[in-house]
């Protein structure tokens, strides 16, 4: 028997080009109607999946050698069939991570997860605020403050891993440090994001909350995130001619199914590599030409890779799609944040040690 | 924990811990009949039946693996109940 460290695992599967983690939007309904929803808003879409089609799934997804599945949405709970698929999920022994406002969580979901312990990873709550009125001022839904800090509490009882997420934009951000401070109080993982997007039918209604510069200059950090700093990576990994696996998983250990049965790259790179109501999920994963040439992409091809900032700044493929329609351009509004982060650093005479010292985790 | 078989060969994950652990061919093989609760000694008969071992040496393998299971919490006892 060999014991594995994670990172060489995941380094296995990505070379491998074997599925780790999928991401599931089980439905883009919603019960919230936040200003910068990129979905734009609740949508019942036709064709949804049912929990008879993740019934068929599941087998296809073990076969397959995938172990993470991120339930999202939307609101994952939202889904009408919501409690069959999480019992689907969590019987066929998959370690689930969970993306929620928190709202529609019930005592009968804790006591489903306790009844299978140590599957559910965590459970990430979108929080937008320290206050009632801040939090509702985003998500436009009376009471939602309350409910999500009741499912905070429900979860943290039940001694569930809780993180908290918090998207930073104009309405909130001045609340930024008493989120925190409230995360510390309950023992929980923050993050926070400040980077809005265009919604995904390319209404650019949500832009309208981006920070502004000298806001972002006040960040301690660009963004965060649970997974990797901002600054980490082996040089060796960035040369022109290697594959941009380094720092972006899509189509090499994970994907992204939408609430439809189409089997994406990742959540914003609306690329439909097929549909796993049509084809078994394996036989997409090993055999469709979008993953496939997505496997094959090299760091030369991106505009990203003449720029000075890069890789401290990691372009993403999929923010670049959805902001201009174009995955090798480089996505403008990380390239904004950089610029006025490293900008601040460059003038206080910081030098990369300081910069790595801001790195989040 | 977590089992996956890939390619003949299983991952096993531990939900407590996140590491991840990998058994080969013979490992995976050994596994399976545990999950089915099979003793010590129907291992090493389904061992050396299928595979051109000796006795004496599917039986030190088979041992070795379950001791080393069990300390790593992954079967409950030195006789191998999957948790």
């Amino acid at each position: 028997m060999k014991q594995e460290s994670r990172e060489t695992f995941y380094r296995q599967y990505s070379d491998a080009a074997r599925p780790l983690r999928v991401q599931i939007e089980t439905t883009r309904r919603c019960n919230l109607d936040c200003v910068h929803c990129a979905l734009g808003g609740n949508h019942v879409m036709a064709g949804e999946m049912g929990a008879r089609d993740y019934e068929k799934l599941i087998p296809q997804l073990r076969a397959a050698g995938v172990f993470n599945v991120y339930l999202t949405g939307g609101e994952f709970l939202a889904h009408p069939e919501i409690d069959e698929i999480l019992n689907l999920f969590l019987e066929a022994d998959f370690w689930l991570s969970l993306q929620t406002n928190g709202v529609l969580l019930n005592s009968g979901h804790v006591d489903l997860f306790l009844r299978h312990p140590g599957k559910v990873r965590s459970v990430t709550i979108s929080l937008y605020g320290a206050t009632a009125e801040v939090h509702e001022s985003v998500t436009r839904s009376p009471g939602s403050f309350e409910k999500t800090l009741n499912a905070i509490s429900m979860l943290l009882a039940a001694g569930i891993r809780v993180e908290v997420i918090t998207l930073l934009m104009t309405l909130n951000h001045h609340e930024r440090e008493a989120i925190e401070r409230m995360c510390a109080d309950w023992d929980v993982k923050h993050q926070f994001n400040s980077v809005l997007v265009p919604c995904k039918d390319g209404s650019p209604d949500p832009l309208r909350y981006r920070l502004p510069d000298e806001l972002i200059r006040d960040l301690p950090r660009p963004w965060e995130t649970f997974t990797y700093n901002f600054t980490d990576g082996d040089p060796a990994d960035f040369k022109s001619e290697n594959t941009i696996e380094a720092w972006c998983s899509m189509a090499r250990s994970t994907g992204y199914l939408d609430s439809n049965g189409n089997l994406l790259p990742c959540s914003v790179l609306n690329i439909p590599a097929g549909n796993v109501r049509e084809t078994p999920f394996g036989e997409i994963w090993s055999d469709s030409p979008v993953f496939k040439r997505i496997r094959e992409l090299k760091i030369s091809e991106f505009e990203c890779s003449g720029c000075r900032h890069f890789p401290t700044c990691k372009p993403c493929p999929g923010l670049a799609y959805i902001e201009h329609g174009d995955m090798f351009a480089a996505p403008r509004e990380i390239c904004r944040i950089v610029e006025m982060f490293l900008g601040k650093k460059e003038e206080n005479h910081e030098g990369k040690e300081a910069l790595l010292e801001t790195s989040a985790y | 924990m977590i089992d996956r078989e890939i390619e003949g060969e299983t991952v096993l994950l531990d939900l407590k811990s996140g590491v991840y652990y990998s058994l080969n061919e013979v490992g995976s093989e050994i596994w399976r009949l545990l999950a089915d609760k099979a003793t010590e000694e129907e291992l090493v008969d389904a061992i050396t039946a299928k595979y051109e071992v000796a006795k004496d040496e599917a039986a030190r393998d088979v041992s070795e693996l379950i001791k080393d299971l069990s300390g790593e919490g992954l079967i409950i006892g030195e006789t191998g109940q999957t948790p």
